[in-house]
């Protein structure tokens, strides 16, 4: 999961002496609710559609082509709004560097969330897996806690091995911290 | 109405919104790239590349689905 490689990449919000780490999506279930009423939608058309068509059988011109720009319409709107959750999906990514996690969030327009919290501030690292779906498509929550503030990552894929590398990081981060604080101490003597 | 002008506005609608769907995102998710083996989701098969071609595809299947049938009823 570390790419000492690729350690500069560079995103908003990053600070000059982090190194990047890994970067993860939520997992491909979010897309799971979204997916199921685009075909839920996509089958109402289907039926309206039959129904108008087959069953009632429209035999007026106007009337007919009024009933398809109505669905056109519908199935253009339903699956750009899908369009839309897809794209949405894509523009959540939590980065973990050796130093912070972050977590940025946007929409396609009206939102650009960035929360980032520090590795060896973190008081508790908590691992939610709560039913059977999550245990079997091994994702979860993970909630990192420091003393002022909450980051709760919903939706973490293969969280063992990202909670793993969260504990191996936050140790590595504290040693960082308490070295740096020690040579400022003598330094300062 | 003639089905040629019905046809024309479909198209010029669905590739207008996608288009502008697809600038949108990749205005916003140009910053947030990083190459393939950083990344430790799931599904890993969508790159910008990959998606750009979905927004392509998906274009081509909302004007065909909307069209053909409309053809026939006309």
């Amino acid at each position: 999961m570390l790419h000492p490689k690729h350690s500069a990449l560079s995103f908003p919000g990053k600070d000059h002496d982090e190194q990047f780490c890994c970067y993860f999506r939520q997992h491909w279930i979010r897309l799971w609710y979204h997916t199921m009423w685009w075909v839920l939608q996509m089958f109402s058309i289907l039926v309206a559609g039959i129904l108008s068509f087959a069953v009632l059988d429209l035999q007026e011109t106007g009337s007919r082509r009024m009933i398809i720009a109505i669905l056109g319409a519908l199935f253009i709107f339903w699956n750009m709004e899908f369009l839309c959750s897809f794209y949405r999906y894509f523009l959540t990514v939590i980065i973990i560097t050796d130093r912070k996690v972050h977590r940025i969030k946007k929409t396609l327009l009206a939102v650009d969330d960035h929360h980032s919290i520090d590795l060896w501030m973190l008081q508790d690292i908590v691992k939610r897996q709560h039913g059977v779906i999550q245990n079997m498509l091994k994702f979860g929550t993970l909630i990192l806690e420091a003393q002022e503030s909450q980051v709760r990552l919903h939706f973490t894929p293969r969280i063992q091995e990202h909670y793993a590398l969260l504990m191996h990081l936050r140790e590595k981060a504290r040693n960082i911290a308490i070295q740096t604080q020690r040579s400022e101490l003598l330094g300062e003597k | 109405m003639p089905f040629s002008q019905f046809a024309a506005a479909v198209t010029v609608l669905v590739i207008v919104a996608e288009f502008t769907l697809w600038r949108l995102f990749r205005r916003r998710v140009l910053p947030i790239c990083f190459p393939h083996e950083t990344d430790s989701s799931p599904l890993r098969f969508f790159s910008l590349t990959h998606l750009r071609l979905v927004a392509v595809v998906h274009t081509i299947f909302v004007i065909a689905v909307v069209l053909f049938p409309a053809s026939l009823l006309w």
